[in-house]
This record gives structure tokens, sequence and C-alpha cells, in this order.
């Protein structure tokens, strides 16, 4: 029960802090390099306790940043609920992953998409984007092991320190 | 037995089962709004209400930029300064633009044209704004710019530099709001060639070095015209440089000749821009 109480708070704080991360202005071409926060934060909770965040969150989440980055209103509602659908898929298989393995998942993961992302804008009729489209997704998945392990951290020492 | 194993795979069935109905429902809700957003402006609403839930992370997104630009203005007596600095260069960028306005109305006026009506109004004043580029959405040449409806923002403001035009703003939120670039695959703006007094749309395609001109008669533009915003249409003020012609082409199938042309404006450099009050006349 406490556990469960820790655990909102620290969901709460998390994805608020993701959501004013993505909304920092970027200048120019660094934001090619922006990570994606928002499902970095989600997949932290869907592989950790999936309990916190269905994907009726993930779809508000989406609508939230549709509407901090101006894009078509949907469009990362989709891409997150896949990416949580996908991940809560492989959850149990993930949990057992080390490190290096996961943050492959999430490389491959986060790849994908980016292919969504081109679906979308291919059907909205927009142009090819050149090679650093693809640079995100590395950079997110270099931030994964220390928002993995941070989020972590946190969580446990939280729950004991109640416990305590 | 039997019974005991059908138990135990059933909850595990309609779990999976349940979650993929769900998947398909909030797919299809998804891309139900992406086409309502893309095809018509019935979202706004919506979009108004999350953008003012999200106020308070959108303010706390722009304390990084506040902190920089504190520790960079150091002193009271710098910040006096900046802020004169800061009228200043928007008064440069105005009288650049003014200029640049009035080389085009000279060289309509030595052609002794009859001058439309939306040109009448010459009267340009505009906010200074810096564009932030959440660039979230390398597609759509769209820049996210630092004023919003608590700035007196409106839809359908022009946003211009110290070159010529930009784009236009098309959705304001808050504190921030969108321009769609010349440059977007579906941005068009109807021009003038200064040169030949012929009136064209150039239309955007998707790359920021260049405009085209569809269905232009023979002679109508050539390599180094300049282009300005002819007014037609109430919604570019008249006479600001657009673009200028790079080549032109003839179209075997129609006839008619295509120019292409590099935008005066930088629209993927400039991060400095001018938002236009909308006080130009409306269409004639």
């Amino acid at each position: 029960m406490k556990r469960i109480r820790n655990d909102a708070t620290l969901f709460a704080l998390s994805v608020s802090i993701a959501l004013v991360l993505s909304a920092i202005p970027v200048p120019g071409a660094l934001g090619y390099f922006k990570p994606f926060w928002i499902a970095l934060i989600a997949l932290f909770w869907v592989i950790e306790a999936p309990e916190t965040l269905g994907l009726g969150f993930a779809f508000v989440l989406g609508l939230a940043l549709d509407v901090l980055a101006g894009s078509l209103l949907g469009e990362h509602a989709l891409r997150l609920v896949f990416i949580v659908y996908i991940a809560g898929r492989f959850r149990l298989r993930l949990r057992f992953y080390p490190m290096w393995q996961q943050a492959l998942f999430i490389l491959v993961l986060l790849l994908n998409d980016r292919l969504v992302s081109l679906w979308i804008a291919s059907l909205s009729g927009h142009a090819f984007p050149d090679y650093r489209y693809w640079l995100a997704p590395a950079v997110s998945t270099l931030l994964w092991p220390w928002v993995f392990l941070l989020l972590d951290g946190l969580r446990h020492r939280r729950s004991r320190s109640r416990e305590a | 037995m039997r019974s005991a194993r059908g138990s135990d795979l059933n909850p595990l069935f309609t779990e999976a089962s349940s979650s993929v109905v769900k998947l398909v429902i909030f797919s299809v809700v998804a891309i139900g709004l992406m086409i309502a957003d893309h095809r018509s402006g019935y979202l706004k609403s919506l979009r108004t209400v999350i953008s003012t839930v999200l106020y308070p992370m959108e303010r706390l997104a722009q304390v990084p930029r506040f902190l920089g630009d504190q520790v960079a203005l150091g002193v009271t007596a710098q910040r006096a300064l900046k802020a004169e600095n800061d009228a200043l260069k928007e008064q440069v960028l105005m009288n650049k633009a003014q200029l640049s306005q009035f080389i085009a109305l000279k060289s309509e006026n030595n052609r002794l044209r009859v001058l439309l009506n939306a040109r009448a109004s010459l009267n340009v004043s505009g906010q200074l704004a810096e564009i932030t580029d959440l660039d979230l959405d390398p597609f759509s040449h769209r820049v996210v710019v630092s004023l919003g409806s608590a700035a007196g923002i409106e839809v359908g403001q022009v946003l211009i530099d110290d070159q010529g035009i930009m784009g236009q703003i098309d959705r304001v939120s808050v504190l921030s709001s969108t321009a769609i670039l010349l440059s977007d695959p579906n941005a068009a703006i109807p021009v003038e060639v200064v040169r030949s007094g012929a009136r064209a749309i150039a239309f955007g395609q998707g790359d920021p070095e260049s405009l085209q001109l569809r269905n232009l008669r023979k002679g109508a533009a050539e390599a180094g015209d300049l282009l300005v915003a002819s007014g037609l249409g109430g919604r570019f003020p008249a006479g600001f440089p657009v673009a200028v012609v790079k080549s032109v082409q003839l179209d075997p199938e129609s006839g008619f000749w295509t120019a292409t042309a590099r935008p005066s404006a930088a629209l993927d450099r400039s991060l400095k821009v001018l938002l236009l009050k909308s006080e130009t006349a409306p269409a004639p």
C-alpha cells in the first residue's frame, strides 16, 4: 500500500519533470539531439511498475506533448501508445535483461518510433528528413541507463526509508 | 484439474486481449484526432484547454533561458543598457524592413502602375520575438516563437526578419505560438514580380532555399527578379520582399513557365524576428 503511494508521488514528479524538459526551448540544430524524455520516463514505469502507467495515460501524455510541440494533435499520443504497448508486452523479459541489452531494446523501440513518426509525416504530405532525424533515438538510448538507475534508486530508497 | 488449469490460463488470455483492444481503440482515436486536426480547425478549443493545463510547465521550461539571460546581463545598469539595445535593434529591424519595402515601391512607381488598394497601409508596427524552435516535428516547416496570446499575438500575424517575409502565425498558445514558414509544403503566398508586375503565387516546397511559382506567362519572370508580396487576399502586407527568382523553366505540357525562387528571409537561420501587427487592409 505504502509502496503504491510512494510510487504515485515519484511517478507524478518524474512525469512532470519530463514534460518540463520536453518544453525547454532548444535552439536550431541542437533540437535534433533532443531526447524523447517522456518516452524514457514512460518506459521506466511500464517496465518496473506497470500498474502506474496504462495505455490511457500514455495517450493523455502524448496529447500534452502534441500541444507543447505544436505537432498534429494525436501524433505523439499514437507514438507513446505504441511504445508503451510494445514495452508492456516484453516487460517480463526486459526486467531480467542486463542493462546494455535493455538499452539496445530501447534503441530499437525508439527507432521504430521514428518510423511511426515518419509514416505519420508521409500521410500528412511532408518531405523526407535528413540523417539528423535519426540522432535523437541514439541520444535517448545513451541516457536510458542513467534515467533507469536514478529512478530505480529513488524508488527503492524512498520505500526503504518509509518502512524503517 | 482441468478446470484449475483453465482458470490459470483464462486471466492471462483476457488480460492480453483486453490490452490489444485498448491499443486498437487508442490508435484509432489518435489517428482520428490527427485527421481532424489536419483537415480542419475545430480542435482548437481542445488544444487551448490542454495548453492552459500545461501553462505552469511551459512557464517552468522558460526558467533556464530566463536564468541564462539574467546571468548574461549581470548588474542592473547593464540591464538598462540591454533594454535600450533591444529597443534599438527592434528599430533597426523595423527600418530595414520598411526600407526594403520602399525600394520595392519605388520601382513600382517608376512603372507608373496603379497601386492596389491593399498597398495603402504602410504603417508597420510589430513586436520583436525570438524563435525558440522546439523542433520535435522536423517535417513541417514550422517554428515556435517566444510570444503567445499573453503578449497579444493573434493567428494570422506575419513574421518577418530583416530581409523579408518568413511566414505567418497559425497557432497561438499562452506563452508561445507556432508559425508556418513560406517553405512549408502547405504554404502559399501571393506575390508580384517587381520588374514585370506579373502576379503569381509562390508555393512552399519543403526546402528552406526554394519556393515555386507555376503557370507564368513567357517573360513574366527572369532569374534575378525580386518578388514582393502583392497583398492580394489581405493576408500578407503588400510590398515586403519575399524571394528572388533563381531559375525559370518552360513546362512543355502546359506551355506555361515555372520559376524557382530563393526566399529573401533566412528561413532556417533567423533567430530574432518581428511579428507584424495585423492592421493591413483586408482583401478588397
